[in-house]
């Protein structure tokens, strides 16, 4: 708002005003007023008319001007309000009102929305824990099956193995739920700790062991003793489970296959590599495996991605503070690895406390 | 016969879990109403406790504080909950382990199985005899009449006391796997073969005859040798 665009706004009320002094100065002419009466009341009117457009001028110059700049430089425009007295004028007042009711009906929109994102993830979290039950249940099942068909060297078995097999892709489906919905919340539920890379690995080795054997995989753990990461144990042990997963699932069909993981410290970060020999990445995709839902060429291929899993990594990784990224060769080889930085906190508490 | 007590309110898990101990040569009590449960387990005195943390009346970790008051028997806590809250509070309380279902089974196993060795410590084998030879637990060496030594490797030495402590009895190479990689030796399939060979010829040559045999689809078998 600037006096030009005001003038242009005014151009009727202008016209009007020049209009009442040409007529009274026609007026006064007629009727033979003396000149000097006549010079010293145009001169007046003139003045008072200048004066009147200045007031609202500033007035409403004052009002717009801030609010106009106190949108741009607010980081959340809706707030605005909220650093605005509520003007004089009638316009202004208007404005405002209307400005406060929308802004009122969109928080109480958008409350609803979140309430019923909370009340769902409260929801998925419950039922997760829920379907965890059963899915026990089947797996002793299967375990003890397994153990009594054994000692009849029964044909079974490999049934059996099988279903195991079947249950521990519905657990670990279950699982990357839970941790969307962990990636997804907006309120600090993680808990970095120092933790110990070799413990770590050593879950996620136990927790994955069937899955890697039956696929023939060699696990190769280098380099990981006395590593100690500022992290969250349980979303760097999912983190890491999801890597060995995709190694395992875009593993070459023939020949040996491994999955390396290994540890590198160098000042005050510290990488954590995560390397297969597997089919490997395309260029054009590598860029593109963190979004969400996208399945490249190799998804495709395969017909089992849903392009969740380095998604959910990815957005785990960024909360947790750590870099992750992926190199590759296609049809050699692909690396991910997760820089996690020494964190001087837990050394200057340790100090404060001495 | 260790008597384990199970405290689990999944009807489903609960008769698993049973049959799962039994076949391992535990006997098992469960427990059906869960009021006044700490009263019931001080009265059975187990000698271990699988106890849930989502039950009934009272929850798992106040269950096991009540029991803390007047008792040491080892407690595993077993839950569907993975907040680590839960396992901050049960290890503060006095658990003794802490495992999120769904669980391996043979894992379990393995745990309630260390946690008896580690109660009974004091007794743990240093040295054994299998026929002739000696094994030294702790030096990972068998030597034969003659007093000749054998180093075995760690991995060797890993099967050959989980094949003793099993003497006579059937293990898979599902067990022999989960005993492996719980120490953080992290073999496949074939470098199991291989270790097994090894221990076997190293056996041999201590002058032990076939002391590993081969249960086609079932697993391996100790025995004292002839």
């Amino acid at each position: 708002m600037n006096p030009k665009s005001y003038i242009c706004d005014k151009k009727t009320d202008i016209f009007l005003s020049i209009f009442l002094v040409l007529v009274t100065v026609w007026l006064l002419v007629i009727f033979k007023v003396n000149s000097a009466v006549t010079i010293l009341i145009i001169g007046l009117m003139i003045v008072v008319e200048i004066i009147r457009f200045i007031l609202d001028y500033r007035r409403r110059v004052a009002f717009y001007l801030s609010l106009l700049t106190n949108v741009e430089r607010l980081d959340q425009a809706y707030l605005v309000l909220e650093t605005m007295e509520r003007p004089e004028f009638l316009e202004g007042r208007l404005l405002y009102d209307i400005l406060y009711n929308i802004n009122k009906s969109m928080v109480e929109n958008v409350n609803s929305y979140s309430i019923k994102n909370k009340d769902f993830r409260e929801y998925i979290e419950l039922w997760i824990h829920e379907v965890k039950l059963p899915l026990s249940s089947i797996s002793l099942k299967l375990h003890n099956l397994i153990d009594a068909e054994s000692k009849r060297n029964s044909a079974n078995i490999e049934l059996y193995k099988k279903l195991q097999s079947e249950v521990r892709r519905i657990e670990s489906f279950v699982d990357q739920v839970l941790y969307y919905s962990r990636s997804e919340n907006a309120e600090k539920d993680y808990h970095i700790t120092e933790t110990e890379l070799s413990k770590i690995i050593h879950d996620v080795a136990m927790d994955n062991r069937e899955t890697i054997q039956e696929n023939g995989i060699d696990l190769r753990i280098e380099h990981i003793e006395n590593v100690v990461l500022n992290t969250d144990q349980k979303w760097f042990s999912f983190i890491i489970g999801q890597l060995i997963s995709n190694s395992i699932k875009y593993k070459k069909d023939v020949g040996e296959s491994y999955v390396r993981i290994y540890a590198d410290t160098e000042g005050y970060i510290t990488k954590i590599s995560v390397e297969d020999n597997g089919i490997g990445i395309p260029e054009s995709d590598r860029k593109r495996v963190f979004e969400k839902s996208f399945t490249g060429a190799n998804g495709i291929g395969h017909a089992k991605s849903t392009g969740m899993g380095l998604y959910i990594v990815k957005t785990l990784c960024d909360k947790l503070g750590h870099r992750i990224y992926v190199e590759s060769e296609f049809g050699e080889w692909t690396r991910f690895t997760i820089e996690v930085k020494k964190n001087d906190y837990f050394g200057v508490v340790n100090i404060t406390n001495l | 016969m260790k008597k384990i007590h199970i405290i689990e309110d999944d009807k489903g898990i609960r008769e698993e879990l049973s049959i799962l101990l039994e076949n391992a040569g535990y006997s098992v009590i469960v427990m059906d109403i869960f009021e006044n449960a700490s009263e019931q387990i001080l009265a059975e005195k187990p000698d271990m406790v699988l106890l849930d943390i989502n039950l009934p009346f009272k929850n798992g970790k106040d269950i096991l504080k009540e029991i803390r008051r007047s008792s040491q028997i080892p407690v595993i806590m077993v839950t569907s909950s993975d907040a680590e809250r839960d396992e901050i509070i049960s290890m503060g309380y006095g658990a003794d382990d802490y495992i999120t279902k769904p669980y391996n089974p043979t894992l379990l196993l393995l745990r309630i199985g260390n946690i008896f060795k580690r109660m009974g410590a004091g007794a743990s084998l240093e040295t054994a005899h299998l026929g002739n030879v000696v094994i030294d637990f702790r030096r990972s060496i068998i030597s034969d009449e003659g007093g000749n030594e054998t180093v075995l490797t760690k991995n060797e030495m890993l099967i050959l006391s989980h094949l003793y402590s099993h003497l006579d009895s059937i293990v898979s190479r599902d067990e022999l796997m989960t005993d492996l990689w719980n120490n953080s030796e992290y073999l496949n399939d074939n470098a199991l073969t291989v270790n097994i060979s090894r221990l076997r010829a190293k056996l041999a040559d201590a002058g032990l005859t076939d002391p590993i045999e081969t249960r086609k689809g079932q697993g391996y078998i100790l025995t004292k040798g002839k």
